[in-house]
């Protein structure tokens, strides 16, 4: 429940790097990655990615949902609608904040898409307040999140989950009388 | 470490085929599956069912690599040593932490527990005796020997079980959804004043929070799981 075990799901993606170095195929439990090249762009998990970059030896490729141009599209689209818009990835605004951490210098126009996702964020975020203070006037006992990414549901987990309660107490304690 | 380094999994790995029983999962079907479990027991207010098959397995897989790890020639700060360490390493905390989970939630409620033995495994249902016997030990003789004896009550298996509490099914979780379901019928039992009960279509990739009991039985045919 924390952002920490949340931040452990979003390392198991997979995402491509290009490295520096040769080595033959690994078999991990999750299937086998490789054989690496330099040069050769392939698919790892994020773990590993983190660990290459950190030991100079890849280089990150961008994936397309955090290209320049898709991510002011998601902005366009989000500020265009008041319901939430469906995002490419569960885990996007955790991936972003640990490429970006990473691998800045890979991925072009890094600080104006960091802006952006931050702009993004903050949109969703509101978005999310309103409708939580809609549901709890509505008196309804259940809603439908779907579109929220992982890191938001992380966020207001615990607080709609005692809100709600004590809704539903008040709720039956009135139906009572 | 052979070049062509593969887990087999109870029979060979690379068989993907589905026979009639689940033994002959792939080692990341497996993992899929025990994080997934991880996830639901982790959200979900009362025990769920023991998934003895995948931690056995997992224990296996585990078991597998570190004999493997200790006894690589390569030299442990190779790169294929370090990945499959870390690898073993974050498997490791997913088991742990889903026997961890169950633990304390066995512990909260020992007697809800108890009560639905098929839910645990068999060294399961001897700690929940165990903590069980030494919490009633424990209250009596510091509790219930200082109170008159006509106060002192028969420690009868039943009227214990019915006083202890018992896990909340009201809670709230968070949950998506797998396989379309359609016409779920959420009913409000003290619902008195005549408003009709909701009913709802799932459908796939949909996300929902509402209450635990209403979904309790769509968890357990993992139509959906829980976020």
């Amino acid at each position: 429940m924390d952002i920490d075990e949340v931040q452990y799901l979003s390392e198991n993606e997979l995402i491509s790097v290009v490295p520096n170095f040769k080595h033959p195929e690994i078999h991990l439990i999750r299937g086998s990655v490789g054989p690496f090249l330099p040069l050769v762009p392939l698919q790892v998990p994020m773990w590993m990615a983190i660990h290459l970059k950190e030991s100079h030896r890849c280089r990150f490729v961008c994936p397309e949902w955090l290209t320049l141009d898709s991510v002011q599209e998601l902005l366009k689209q989000e500020q265009q609608q008041d319901t939430f818009t469906p995002m490419p990835n569960p885990y996007v605004f955790i991936l972003t904040q640990t490429i970006m951490n990473v691998a800045l210098e890979d991925i072009p126009n890094g600080d104006q898409i960091r802006l952006l996702m931050k702009d993004l964020w903050d949109s969703r975020l509101a978005k999310l307040r309103s409708s939580i203070g809609n549901l709890a006037r509505s008196g309804a006992l259940y809603a439908k999140v779907t579109h929220l990414t992982q890191v938001e549901i992380c966020l207001i987990r615990n607080f709609l989950k005692t809100s709600l309660k004590h809704i539903a107490q008040l709720q039956d304690a009135i139906v009572e009388e | 470490m052979d070049e062509n380094n593969s887990y087999p999994l109870l029979l060979s790995q690379n068989d993907i085929e589905e026979e009639e029983d689940d033994d002959d999962m792939t080692s990341q079907e497996l993992f899929q599956r025990l994080q997934q479990a991880w996830l639901n027991e982790k959200y979900s207010p009362i025990l769920l069912k023991h998934e003895n098959l995948l931690v056995l397995a997992t224990f296996e897989l585990l078991d597998d690599i570190e004999k493997r790890l200790k006894s690589s020639e390569h030299k442990t700060t190779s790169f294929r040593w370090l990945m499959h360490r870390t690898e073993y390493n974050r498997l490791y905390f997913i088991l742990c932490s889903y026997i961890r989970t169950r633990c304390s939630k066995i512990e909260e409620y020992p007697s809800a527990a108890l009560n639905s033995e098929e839910l645990l495994s068999p060294e399961e249902c001897v700690y929940a005796h165990t903590y069980l016997n030494n919490m009633k030990q424990h209250l009596k003789k510091s509790v219930l020997t200082e109170l008159k004896s006509e106060q002192q009550q028969n420690d009868d298996d039943i009227t214990l079980i019915q006083l202890l509490p018992k896990p909340n099914l009201n809670d709230f979780v968070f949950f998506q959804v797998d396989q379309s379901v359609n016409g779920v019928i959420l009913s409000n039992e003290q619902n008195n004043s005549g408003a009709p009960n909701d009913i709802i279509d799932f459908k796939t990739d949909d996300q929902y929070i509402m209450q635990f009991k209403h979904i309790n039985k769509l968890l357990n045919e993992k139509q959906i799981h829980l976020v």
